[in-house]
């Protein structure tokens, strides 16, 4: 799979769990990564993390792509899980919070996916993980940016498209 | 009919259907069926008449799956025949085939006249001991064409002398994983498909046959159709036809089929860090694979009388 260094993608002020500045095509989520950082669930803690992260190492790519596969085969995406992310620790799904920020970071990851066409594929993946997280998000949402998360997903989605 | 040296593993559903059908056109009779029969109604996941005698409750459950597996192939073929069934002439023309093909699609559950042998077994899924049981007392070496989705259990996959062959609705390793033919028309353009001897991976098994294939055509009724009955219709008909076509194709391809001539074919073994594993389509996505489809069968109807 291409590299996504998204070395253009979100940087943080200076309160990181604050405040997250946009990239063209994403919208600001606002105050979803001070309230991510703020829960008891480890992993909303660790998506708020990601949320802030100027960019993803490799590493943090991987743990990406391992809730990309969450969202794309398991039914529900836990709280908590063990360092690898395999086993659940917990049966309780992450919020309406958390699944916004898994759309919010896979249409980062498609949009700053590198490597020109043969990257096609990359994005779309993760362009339809996001789809899939933000349907787990009821409408009107309680809070966030799912209105213009949703908008900016079918934009990309016109955008990514491969020439036919 | 040529004697074909495969034992069908079947799964009930329209890609049974479609294997069967292709096979018996194109001149070629398995020698055997295996015909796993779900001992739960996949409607409700509830066993199937428990009370019942074991073979008079495997008769009734192999009636129940071919109704609940093989439903919308007949609702389209049937309340939708006035679009439907041209369409079917094209879509077999379109592969070289004879539009009786879709007959097999809605014929009921006897498999008699298919191949040589028919077993039929009450199974609880792939996991089920009977099964394995059952497959270990075939003959040695045995080639099985796998008709189900998903993954088989590496219990079956070590049987010995046992190979597990399966067709993927995707050129390989280009397109893994599932909806295969709405991610090659959407990444390729075209659809494809690929025959594989299957290994304890998702599609990452050696590649046997795969080959792009025409785009096919769509009913008059396309644009009308709600999304969720488009992607019906694709899985009634257009995927399972597709794999059966290019089995079809390949077989015609081998020069020779005597007695376990399936079982050790040079195939070509997959990169480590080849290919890309798609997930099922988001239904947003699926829209962009149907407008696109639409393009495509209006290029295509350009050149190709209707």
């Amino acid at each position: 799979m291409p590299p996504c260094p998204n070395t253009s993608l979100p940087i943080p002020d200076d309160d990181r769990y604050r405040t997250v500045k946009t990239h063209p095509g994403l919208p600001d989520p606002g105050p979803l990564c001070g309230r991510l950082a703020a829960s008891a669930a480890p992993v909303e803690r660790e998506l708020a993390a990601l949320l802030a992260a100027p960019a993803l190492d490799a590493g943090q790519l991987d743990r990406l792509q391992r809730y990309q596969r969450k969202v794309d085969v398991a039914p529900r995406v836990a709280t908590a899980y063990d360092e690898t992310l395999r086993k659940p620790l917990s049966d309780r799904a992450i919020g309406d919070d958390g699944h916004l920020a898994l759309a919010w970071l896979f249409l980062r990851a498609a949009i700053g996916c590198e490597g020109g066409g043969a990257a096609t594929g990359p994005r779309l993946r993760w362009l339809n993980a996001a789809f899939k997280a933000l349907d787990r998000v009821p409408a009107p949402p309680p809070a966030g940016p799912r209105e213009p998360l949703h908008e900016a997903l079918e934009t990309a989605a016109v955008g990514l498209l491969p020439s036919p | 009919m040529k004697p074909l040296p495969l034992t069908i593993l079947a799964s009930e559903g329209p890609m049974l259907r479609a294997y069967l059908g292709v096979l018996r056109q194109r001149g070629w009779r398995p020698e055997r069926i295996v015909l796993m029969v779900d001992e739960r109604d996949r409607a409700h996941g509830r066993p199937v008449a428990p009370w019942l005698p074991s073979s008079l409750r495997r008769s009734w459950a192999t009636k129940v799956q071919d109704l609940r597996m093989n439903h919308w192939a007949r609702e389209f073929h049937g309340r939708h025949g006035h679009w439907c069934r041209p369409w079917l002439v094209r879509l077999a023309q379109r592969y070289g085939l004879d539009a009786g093909v879709f007959d097999t699609f809605i014929e009921p559950p006897s498999f008699a006249r298919h191949a040589g042998q028919v077993d039929a077994l009450l199974v609880d899924g792939l996991s089920d001991r009977r099964l394995a049981e059952h497959l270990r007392g075939l003959p040695r070496p045995t080639t099985l064409l796998f008709t189900g989705g998903g993954m088989v259990p590496a219990a079956l996959l070590a049987l010995p002398e046992l190979r597990l062959i399966h067709v993927h609705p995707g050129v390989l390793p280009h397109v893994r994983g599932a909806d295969g033919l709405l991610w090659s028309l959407l990444l390729r353009g075209s659809p494809g498909a690929t025959a594989f001897y299957m290994d304890a991976g998702l599609d990452t098994g050696a590649i046997l046959f795969g080959a792009d294939l025409p785009v096919p055509p769509l009913p008059e009724s396309w644009s009308g159709l709600a999304p969720e009955m488009a992607y019906r219709l694709l899985y009634a008909f257009v995927d399972p036809l597709l794999r059966a076509v290019l089995l079809g194709r390949w077989l015609d391809g081998l020069p020779t089929l005597g007695p376990g001539a399936l079982h050790e074919l040079p195939a070509q073994a997959q990169g480590a860090g080849e290919g890309e594993t798609y997930h099922f389509m988001h239904p947003r996505l699926r829209r962009l694979v149907f407008d696109r489809l639409a393009r495509l069968d209006e290029a295509a109807g350009a050149t190709v009388p209707r």
